[in-house]
């Protein structure tokens, strides 16, 4: 209990003094802009879908619906699947950096 | 045999420059780029001197506003030109990640940063092709709770 208290402490203390740089865990795929407009059609109200409705109403006005986009997979399944997409600090490096990493929460509804 | 364990040096033209909205990644290659320089990834020096000691020395500072600057060849992808004029014109803040590979590629790397589009000029040379000198800056932009910081990505 006591060592875990210890650590911690230890990570925390790590993670204010040595945040300027994050290093954040990313895992995109490619898909088209036509392909995206698809996925956001099939989920409108997912939280995830407004930023990347933004996104693609500008972007199409100007570059071809061929036009290849790298999208956060965990987004891309998460507007599909109706899921909540969470960013979580997965681990801290050994010199006190936070690594962050985008993931999916158990499939649900009630999106936060 | 070295001692370090050695990997395959990258050339120039292998690297590759992505633009995105600030809110959530959405990346999309900045086609007909030439050079790219990421610049200002420093950190002031603040001198100390004081007696005793025939050393001056320095503590860390403050990081600078990093920035980078790419060469952008003219109408080679003008919808793309298009929306960085946009950007500039507008003072939109986007983000720039500038990686050593395919940003799906595992084990790709590079910089991601919130930038304001500062420079975007253009030479004409007689017997050259027309390109853009754009250059972007760390800008205070938020993701509307917080600070967007540079970050270091790992795909």
């Amino acid at each position: 209990m006591n060592i875990e208290n210890i650590r911690n402490r230890a990570i925390s203390q790590n993670l204010q003094t040595n945040n300027v740089m994050k290093i954040r865990k990313v895992t995109p795929m490619k898909l088209t802009l036509a392909e995206l407009k698809e996925v956001l059609d099939a989920n409108a109200n997912h939280p995830k879908a407004a930023a990347l409705r933004t996104f693609y109403d500008e972007h199409s006005r100007f570059l071809p619906q061929e036009t290849v986009v790298a999208v956060e997979k965990a987004v891309v399944l998460g507007i599909l699947d109706g899921a909540n997409v969470v960013e979580k600090t997965m681990n801290v490096t050994p010199d006190g950096r936070e690594v962050v990493q985008t993931e999916i929460e158990e499939a649900n509804h009630d999106y936060v | 045999m070295p001692e370090n364990v050695m990997e395959t040096p990258i050339p120039g033209f292998k690297m590759k420059l992505y633009r995105s909205p600030i809110s959530g990644d959405a990346w999309v290659e900045v086609g007909g780029v030439q050079s790219v320089s990421v610049d200002d990834v420093a950190r002031e020096e603040i001198e100390i001197a004081m007696r005793g000691s025939e050393w001056k020395r320095i503590m860390p500072g403050m990081m600078e506003a990093m920035s980078a600057t790419f060469k952008m060849v003219h109408n080679i992808v003008p919808g793309m030109e298009t929306l960085i004029r946009n950007d500039i014109l507008n003072g939109t803040a986007t983000k720039y990640a500038m990686v050593n590979g395919d940003i799906t590629a595992s084990g790709t790397e590079g910089w991601s940063i919130p930038v304001y589009v500062t420079q975007m000029n253009r030479s004409e040379e007689l017997s050259e092709i027309v390109a853009n000198d754009i250059k972007v800056k760390l800008g205070f932009i938020t993701d509307g709770t917080s600070l967007v910081e540079p970050e270091w990505l790992t795909i």
